[in-house]
């Protein structure tokens, strides 16, 4: 009789474990990067999926090179990741065409929900009203640079009242060559990266599209936005250069290599490349860009998928993955900045001097022009085209500007 | 009857016999099918239809021929096609002779041989990606072909930095891959009798007529087999130029299959991507056709070998 019991109750259980595994929904989950050992998102899943009986969250962490490949096949199979992460410069891309899920109905629903993101980083996944996006990962850009260099060149360290005049007399001083000609220093990197090479413009006043990001006629192709490009372009062209062009970074390595083995100066970067400078012992510190320190804010985002066929159980990941005890995670863990303003605070304690650029930057990070509108994406595509031209002598400055302008055209009737 | 029931045997035979045929061939049947001719047929489909690939098969949408009207009027489309035969016109010969020219040298009787072969052979056998890299070192700014030409007084140019260059920098970085096109050369010449040439200089023919009237078109059967998978390869050109220069600059290494694959998992326009995609089919097609047509009048076949 009590192994007829016993045998009953084992059966139960395998019924009850079996119906409640039939019931968990099951929630694919990628971005892009690789998995270290103190991996916030990694914590918060484990945890999530602890808390959590009816959800499992799986995680396909992919590396960078080949994300937006893999992305597209899950997606094109109709039946891939229910969430995603994405770059802001694809925010418009995917909302083309109709991937991400529009959370406002799950977010109206959900009286619980307490919204502890920053208002401004919670409307950057806000388009036409619609909440697609919730941002994970933020970095304003700024101006970082060597100390050491600047102490051998006897060169003033950057201040928050540098104009950009101030700041390429400074590099003119810092760019030395040695007596066979070689560069030994560069003074400023005027990168190609459309993000720097817009800071660039932003902070000198200008912009490629208009203030609603509806037009690119008068801004794209001003005159003042001409001799601006021209300007910026000719840092890095010539015998007489300030900045190293993309041959002599093939020979001494990207910005950031430079920048730590004293071959440059100062270059525009973000927050990921506070590890890099700390891990090799560089003596370098950080600014707000000269100028009225605007600057290209950069983040990623999740959001959920169209595909997705739970989505209020993906919304509960968001939740937990957007909410401030995963940003504390990420802060705790990676270079990346709290969403939360609470935890900023918290952070400016610490953060180190040689950082306090940083922070003082956000004050001033705008949106970058692909986020503002329809037409901004296409803008930055025209303006990238315009900048390799006028590198390589191919037209005017006023020629190739204007046939920007009409390659928006172009991009928008399409 | 017994007549009857032998053939029947003999049916049943060669019946049986071809069900083991298809047996065996059947894998290959599957895969031709299922990853070459119903894609090839969904991408003829596709060339007539706009869509972006994300949004599933439904959103297909049927636009008759405007993909083709549109890449007619597009400017990147031209540059894409110029790039591409322009590295087809100047790589195509320079690879063959070449690799000929090696393939002369490494048929010479002389010691070590066998090492020198395997030498220059290896090369090829390295991944596209790994010699990409290393290419993108030798042809820096300061990278060994311009250390090279320093000593000459040269100043080289950065050659993957400057669109008059970059182009020529990938040709060049071609030739250490020519060793599958060297050791069919080289098979073709160890096929070539001693006894032609003996006759020859036995007649007083040079090192030179020898080489135009007995080598060449004896040889002419593997020349012809290599200039054909030449164009075809030629024309597909895409590895290198996506990992290292991505088309630029300025569209200078703009490959015709490199702008096919922006416009596809880039811009997610499938149907654009496909009808560029038939248009490359059409051109490799009549140009592989032209170079069998014209065998005809410098292919050397015996009977058995007809083209």
């Amino acid at each position: 009789m009590k192994k007829l019991v016993l045998l009953v109750l084992c059966l139960a259980l395998v019924c009850m474990s079996v119906l409640a595994c039939a019931e968990k929904t099951t929630i694919r989950i990628t971005w892009w990067g690789e998995v270290s050992a103190n991996d916030a998102e990694m914590q918060m899943i484990e945890k999530f999926n602890a808390e959590h009986d009816d959800i499992e969250v799986i995680a396909d962490v992919v590396p960078g090179d080949g994300y937006g490949d893999r992305l597209l096949t899950s997606f094109s199979s109709g039946d891939g990741y229910d969430i995603f992460a994405s770059g802001e410069g694809d925010f418009y891309k995917w909302v083309g065409v109709n991937m991400p899920l529009s959370m406002n109905e799950f977010i109206a629903k959900d009286t619980e929900w307490v919204n502890e993101m920053n208002t401004a980083l919670y409307n950057f996944g806000n388009i036409g009203g619609e909440q697609y996006y919730f941002v994970r990962d933020y970095n304003p850009l700024c101006l970082f640079y060597n100390k050491d260099v600047f102490d051998k060149y006897g060169v003033e360290y950057p201040t928050a009242d540098w104009t950009w005049d101030d700041a390429i007399a400074a590099a003119k001083k810092m760019t030395v060559k040695d007596e066979k000609g070689n560069y030994e220093c560069f003074g400023f990197n005027a990168q190609s990266w459309e993000y720097a090479a817009l800071t660039y413009f932003t902070s000198k006043g200008l912009d490629i599209v208009n203030e609603d990001c509806t037009a690119v006629e008068g801004y794209l192709n001003s005159p003042e936005m001409a001799a601006a490009l021209q300007e910026y372009v000719n840092f890095s062209i010539g015998e007489d250069r300030i900045s190293p062009d993309a041959a002599d970074q093939d020979t001494f390595g990207s910005a950031s290599a430079m920048l730590i083995n004293g071959k440059l100066a100062m270059t525009i970067s973000g927050a990921w490349d506070k590890a890099t400078f700390e891990n090799s012992g560089c003596n370098y510190g950080t600014a707000v860009v000269p100028g009225n320190h605007a600057n290209y804010l950069c983040a990623s985002a999740f959001a959920v998928s169209k595909n997705c066929k739970n989505p209020a159980a993906a919304w509960e990941v968001i939740k937990a993955l957007s909410g401030s005890e995963c940003a504390a995670l990420r802060a705790q863990y990676t270079a990346a900045l709290p969403t939360s303003d609470a935890l900023l605070e918290e952070m400016k304690a610490n953060y180190g001097e040689a950082n306090m650029g940083i922070l003082e930057s956000l004050n001033y990070a705008v949106q970058p022009a692909g986020l503002r509108g329809k037409i901004g994406n296409p803008a930055v595509g025209a303006f990238r085209t315009a900048f390799e031209r006028l590198q390589f002598a191919d037209g005017t400055v006023e020629e190739i500007l204007e046939d920007a302008v009409a390659e928006v055209a172009e991009k928008m009737a399409e | 009857m017994a007549k009857a029931a032998a053939k029947h045997r003999a049916d049943s035979i060669e019946a049986r016999q071809n069900r083991y045929g298809y047996a065996f061939i059947m894998p290959w049947l599957i895969g031709l099918f299922a990853f070459t001719l119903i894609p090839m047929a969904f991408s003829l489909m596709l060339s007539f239809c706009k869509w972006d690939i994300v949004t599933g098969l439904s959103t297909i949408e049927f636009i008759g021929t405007k993909n083709y009207t549109k890449i007619f009027a597009d400017k990147k489309f031209y540059k894409a096609l110029e790039v591409t035969f322009r590295f087809c016109l100047i790589s195509i010969p320079f690879y063959q002779i070449t690799s000929l020219l090696i393939a002369m040298l490494l048929n010479m009787r002389i010691k070590f041989m066998r090492t020198f072969r395997l030498i220059f052979f290896l090369p090829s056998i390295i991944p596209t990606i790994a010699t990409s890299m290393i290419w993108a070192q030798i042809l820096g700014k300061e990278g060994l072909i311009n250390q090279g030409l320093k000593l000459l007084g040269i100043k080289g140019p950065a050659w993957l930095n400057t669109p008059k260059t970059a182009l020529y920098g990938l040709i060049l970085m071609g030739v250490w891959g020519i060793g599958n096109t060297m050791i069919i050369y080289l098979s073709g010449l160890q096929g070539v009798s001693e006894e032609l040439y003996e006759a020859a200089e036995i007649d007083g023919a040079n090192a030179f007529q020898r080489f135009f009237k007995i080598t060449l078109p004896m040889i002419s059967m593997t020349i012809f087999f290599n200039v054909v998978m030449a164009i075809i390869g030629s024309f597909q050109y895409f590895t290198q130029a996506f990992v290292m220069t991505e088309g630029g600059p300025l569209n200078s290494t703009l490959f015709y299959n490199l702008y096919l694959y922006v416009k596809a998992y880039k811009e997610l326009k499938m149907g654009y991507a496909s009808a560029l995609a038939w248009i490359m089919f059409i051109i490799i097609m009549f140009f592989t056709m032209l170079t069998i047509k014209s065998s005809a009048l410098w292919v050397y076949a015996s009977s058995d070998d007809k083209i």
